[in-house]
């Protein structure tokens, strides 16, 4: 269960996040959806330690990252798709990781498996395309098994064979009992991927629920025009005044 | 405790893994094997000690600052290159208490210290046992022990010292340049000239007595306060280096 609580962070006079609230549970994939410049990577940051608000909490099943007693077996993360010496191999990279998490040295080859790239495992990842380094990227986060998954921008860099794969796996570890939260702004995508969403706009919460509800109860036909009812600039005030949150 | 000790084997295996650490032991113990060589072959010509002489042979073991500049590079790329290649992010995912993860790479930088200053003094130490040998001559200054345990000292703490640039600057170039610039024009240009009698409390001031027989016979400091004086301008970087890590938000 992740949840955030009156989360706000500034930067100077521009305030990222301003007092957002939202909670996602287990077994479903939530999209955390919001225009560019919403606020979600900024979320996700404070949500996982890199980046301290300056009010509010951001927890995961209660607790704080940086409290988790054995964070990377809790919580997977993918954010960039370019946080890897470029000089070092995928399977090295990967060894790296298990080695600091303490994490088991078979798992490697098998999160590399999973991420269809064990032919390419002693390549060095400055070789990688795009779409490689972001399957590496998920690779790492799921090194430690964990039960909550948070992925920022998982399908920038896909082909379409990746995109298919990448919505089945995160059907996959949602069917499994996981929390998994995906930012995007691929709405189409987004569509066919996720079942709940938290939707922002300039830091704040618009709206959050089941697709199928919140559709539903604004009558849009579908999540893009959903989003766009509740991120244009005069949605702000709907939201607050009966949007279900 | 489990988690540094994870940590650290994470950071000795990202050295290994890399091919600037095996650059940088072959530079230097290479750079030291020459000198020893160059010194041995020039010896008693155009002035120079004569071969034997205890001058010659402290001429010939000025090794470590060949471990102090291989060991400060090492250290800067160590740090900055967390965070030119963003690896500094999954790094605290892993580690979100940012202070093991400095811990670690101190740790991991001193045994790689010691590591290549041991081999680049012993190599250039046994080059020249080799070329005092093939002249029948078996003599080795009293204060060689010294000299060698001073050079692997200086360059352990010259690496800490570059981890430390590196995590404060985020940017090896940046830490490089700096570095460079503090030594050549803060230390050596200028307060080397305003204020001569300070020169021996600057970093390259202690550590020159740790590897230069010239200035460690001068007795200017003792070793032991040398070691401190190097040992506290080490801990101070790394104070604040370690302070900037825990409180800046990592992008």
């Amino acid at each position: 269960m992740i949840s955030v609580d009156h989360l706000t962070k500034r930067y100077g006079t521009v305030t990222a996040v301003d007092g957002l609230s939202f909670e996602v549970g287990p077994g479903r994939v939530t999209g955390f959806l919001g225009p560019n410049g919403a606020g979600k990577t900024t979320t996700l940051r404070m949500l996982l330690g890199l980046a301290a608000p300056d009010s509010g909490t951001a927890t995961i099943n209660g607790v704080r990252y940086r409290d988790l007693p054995s964070p990377a077996r809790t919580v997977g993360a993918a954010l960039d798709n370019d946080n890897f010496h470029p000089g070092r191999s995928a399977i090295e990279h990967l060894r790296i990781m298990a080695t600091a998490a303490g994490i088991s040295r078979r798992r490697p080859a098998e999160v590399l498996n999973l991420a269809g790239l064990t032919e390419d495992a002693h390549r060095r990842v400055g070789a990688f395309s795009l779409g490689m380094r972001q399957r590496l990227t998920l690779a790492t986060a799921l090194l430690g098994d964990p039960e909550v998954l948070i992925f920022d921008e998982p399908l920038n860099g896909l082909d379409p064979d990746g995109i298919r794969w990448m919505r089945g796996l995160l059907h996959r570890l949602a069917g499994e009992g996981r929390t998994v939260l995906v930012s995007s702004h691929l709405l189409a995508e987004a569509a066919q991927t996720v079942e709940d969403v938290v939707v922002i706009s300039h830091g704040r919460l618009a709206a959050e629920g089941p697709v199928a509800e919140l559709t539903s109860a604004t009558r849009s036909e579908n999540l893009e025009e959903l989003f766009f009812d509740l991120t244009s600039d005069h949605a702000d005030d709907r939201a607050l005044e009966g949007f279900p949150s | 405790m489990t988690t540094i000790v994870s940590l650290t084997r994470a950071e000795l295996r990202k050295l290994l893994a890399s091919r600037t650490f095996l650059i940088a032991l072959a530079l230097s113990v290479g750079l030291a094997i020459i000198s020893v060589a160059v010194d041995a072959a020039t010896a008693g010509k155009n002035g120079a000690a004569a071969l034997g002489t205890a001058a010659s042979t402290h001429q010939m073991l000025k090794l470590g600052s060949v471990c102090c500049v291989a060991m400060l590079v090492l250290g800067i790329i160590g740090s900055g290159s967390e965070y030119r290649y963003k690896t500094i992010i999954p790094a605290v995912l892993i580690a979100p208490r940012r202070g093991a993860l400095v811990a670690a790479k101190v740790i991991g930088i001193t045994v790689t210290g010691i590591a290549l200053s041991v081999v680049t003094f012993g190599l250039g130490l046994a080059t020249a046992v080799a070329e005092l040998s093939a002249h029948h001559l078996h003599h080795l200054p009293a204060d060689t022990g010294t000299l060698f345990a001073g050079s692997v000292i200086a360059g352990t703490l010259f690496g800490v010292i570059g981890v430390a640039l590196g995590y404060i600057t985020r940017s090896t170039v940046t830490a490089v340049v700096g570095a460079v610039g503090w030594v050549l024009f803060a230390e050596l240009a200028i307060l080397h000239t305003l204020a001569p009698h300070l020169a021996k409390w600057l970093v390259t001031g202690a550590a020159s007595t740790l590897t230069d027989p010239g200035v460690l016979a001068s007795r200017a400091l003792t070793p032991a306060t040398a070691v401190a004086v190097l040992g506290t301008y080490t801990v101070l970087l790394l104070a604040v280096a370690s302070r900037l890590v825990l409180r800046r938000d990592v992008a």
